[in-house]
């Protein structure tokens, strides 16, 4: 354990010249040596690297041998609630990890063994809220573990023993209807930047700038414009919103980018007749000010709970500095890094019924079908978008985005709710329940292998049900991906061919990562079924209702 | 004394009546029933229940339920396996999960719920 505690050190000047090499690097995204591969024995964002691209370039595991992965050990949390949603950090042979109700570990990456633990005292209303329990990671930096809450804190801990060093308030918690953190902070230069859950509840969500040495709060920038047109009324009250994924550093520009999440009420929208701005927006901010550079709105007056939440991809593609970003809808939008100029919009799916389209030149809706209130109809995609929040991996080695897309539809009744932010138990969803429904002919599920800016297929893996897992792409040729039940698989990222896979036990809702350590590649699997992927679809795929939970880290490795 | 008896016997026998009823749950009183449907869809659970109890989380068509086990998972929540269901004890008021109560208890075994 002494020999662990030395090898902790700061990931902030590590990770931070990985991404500024990373986007110094020019070519074509698979001609060139790939970017992203600086600092290749770590993880140490939430992406691995800054270009969002869950890409490791170690290939001591490969296509060769990997039939040979075996289990090297396992680390149990103990409290199961919700899973194990998180992506681990790996810096120096330590893994930062969290488990239920913001437990952090730090924990040997050669024996799994745990070298301090550390448990908040949370505020205990986080048991009467929506989003609670899980967290889809921990941040290290500047010789700091930095823990976004489920009270709405942050919170930075010594990265050495695991001691608090700050704690500092940052959401209204109590009176905005639990908007917290389900997310880890995100380090833009000297700044740390929270997005805040707002999207599916009567609240206004925001993004806040932290000093990471104090905690002290330097600047809020609300996702809910102030502006009647955009809000008429008293809507922007209620308007949801938020950020509840990590969002995009870029170092060159110094720019921080979020995908904001959906306008509230999901999908009754009579009472926010206007665009709803910021909501479903890609926002670009100055860290240090908070100020906006520039916005692109994916959606304009969302009535089908499409965020844009999920991961900023960067890429240089001849000569061009951009943007990849998927939005729940389905379609991926292509834009400028500096400004949001859109090069492409393209659909990941083709089963939409929500517009016609996008246009691919001007970003605009084609033709939108709003569901009608107080009527049932189908809207595709589902609630949880064409793809959920797990995120994909892409490789410079293949030029490939690999994405777990989902072919589904949902049955919604969208009607007028009450809204009160201190009623912690009535989000704001605009409908009566939800039906989940398979398309017919449709794979529900798959692993595609796409180019990231034109869209073009490479191949597809179908699967009977979807995956939920995060995808991890390695320079060994090998695409790691596990499903609901808990089978974590190896592809071979040039054409899906199945190489390995093994039971972990539940359910992969998590982020697989590739790290080395004493010389050696280990493949660090998050298993532990939960979300609400673990609730909503269980009458869709009744298989999952009997998917036991657990709290697992599982390391494998090659002799 | 037989007399007293008797209406010793007669206060048990009702007194045991109204335990039975508590313990079976109002299933008799379409208002109260009504009151739980319109509460179970307004203060959103079926966002995790369906709309009618049949997705997500199922309740209805049920052998297992019983009204004191309903009633203690809507007031104190409940963890199983993994998943949680918040606690509405400090929420709702009594008369209040005792609609639920009378609801979801009407929709056990039902083809056609309410």
């Amino acid at each position: 354990m002494a020999n662990a505690r030395r090898r902790i050190r700061s990931a902030t000047f590590s990770g931070l010249v990985a991404g500024v090499v990373a986007m110094a690097c020019t070519g074509s995204s698979a001609q060139t040596p790939a970017p992203g591969s600086e600092d290749p024995n770590n993880w140490p964002l939430f992406h691995r690297t800054a270009n969002g691209w869950r890409y490791s370039p170690l290939d001591q595991i490969n296509t060769g041998n990997v039939k040979h992965l075996h289990v090297a050990w396992v680390h149990q949390a103990g409290d199961i609630t919700h899973g194990r949603q998180e992506t681990p950090i790996v810096i120096d042979g330590v893994i930062y990890s969290t488990s239920a109700y913001n437990r952090v570990m730090a924990i040997d990456a050669v024996t799994g063994r745990e070298i301090w633990r550390y448990q908040p005292k949370l505020d205990p209303t986080v048991n009467q809220i929506l989003f609670t329990a899980y967290s889809r990671g921990v941040t290290v930096a500047f010789g700091k573990v930095f823990v976004a809450t489920l009270d709405g804190r942050g919170i930075a801990l010594d990265q050495r023993t695991g001691k608090e060093v700050w704690s500092m308030q940052l959401t209204d918690f109590r009176n905005c209807q639990g908007c917290n953190f389900t997310s880890p902070p995100v380090v833009a230069g000297s700044v740390l930047t929270f997005g805040s859950i707002g999207g599916d509840l009567n609240t206004v969500g925001k993004i806040y700038g932290v000093e990471p040495e104090t905690g002290r709060k330097l600047w809020m920038f609300n996702t809910i414009k102030d502006d009647p047109k955009s809000w008429p009324g008293e809507s922007g009250k209620f308007g949801g919103g938020g950020a509840w994924m990590p969002g995009t550093y870029d170092a060159e520009s110094d720019t921080v980018y979020y995908g904001t999440a959906n306008a509230a009420p999901d999908y009754y929208g009579k009472d926010r007749e206007g665009d709803n701005l910021y909501t479903d927006s890609v926002v670009a901010l100055d860290p240090k000010t908070g100020s906006l550079k520039w916005h692109r709105q994916e959606i304009e007056h969302d009535v089908w709970d499409f965020d844009s939440a999920y991961e900023v991809l960067m890429f240089k593609r001849n000569g061009k500095d951009l943007l990849v970003h998927l939005n729940k809808s389905g379609f991926v939008f292509v834009m400028d890094k500096k400004d949001g100029a859109l090069e492409n919009v393209w659909p990941l799916n083709d089963t939409f019924n929500f517009a016609k389209g996008i246009d691919p030149k001007t970003g605009k809706m084609i033709g939108r079908v709003d569901p009608p209130a107080n009527k049932a109809s189908l809207v595709c995609p589902n609630l949880q978008g064409a793809r959920s929040w797990n995120p994909g991996a892409f490789s410079p080695k293949t030029g490939l985005w690999y994405t777990t897309p989902m072919d589904l539809c949902v049955e919604v009744t969208p009607v007028k709710e009450k809204q009160d932010p201190k009623d912690l138990l009535s989000p704001a969803f605009g409908t009566q329940g939800y039906r989940v429904a398979k398309i017919d002919g449709r794979p529900a599920g798959r692993l595609d292998a796409r180019d990231p800016i034109t869209g073009k297929l490479k191949w597809s893996v179908p699967f009977d049900v979807p995956s939920w897992g995060s995808v991890l792409a390695t320079g060994g040729g090998l695409v790691f991906n596990g499903d609901p039940f808990g089978t974590v698989k190896a592809f071979d990222a040039e054409d899906g061919k199945e190489l390995w896979s093994f039971n972990t036990g539940s359910g992969l809702r998590s982020g697989i990562v590739s790290y080395r350590a004493n010389g050696k590649q280990y493949i660090l699997v998050p298993s532990g079924w939960g979300s609400w992927a673990a609730t909503l679809f269980n009458d869709t795929f009744p298989a999952l209702a009997n998917v036991n939970a657990a709290s697992s880290l599982i390391a494998f490795t090659v002799d | 004394m037989r007399l007293r008896l008797s209406y010793q016997i007669l206060v048990l026998a009702v007194a045991n009546c109204s335990f039975a009823l508590a313990a079976s749950g109002p299933a008799s009183n379409p208002e109260q029933i009504q009151q739980g449907r319109t509460l179970f869809l307004e203060r959103g659970c079926s966002h995790c229940h369906g709309h009618d109890g049949t997705s997500g989380v199922k309740l209805a068509g049920r052998d297992d339920l019983t009204p004191d086990y309903v009633l203690s998972t809507i007031k104190e929540g409940k963890k199983s396996g993994g998943r949680v269901m918040p606690p509405w004890g400090s929420i709702l008021s009594d008369g209040e999960i005792q609609a639920l109560v009378a609801y979801l208890m009407s929709i056990q075994n039902a083809q056609n719920p309410p």
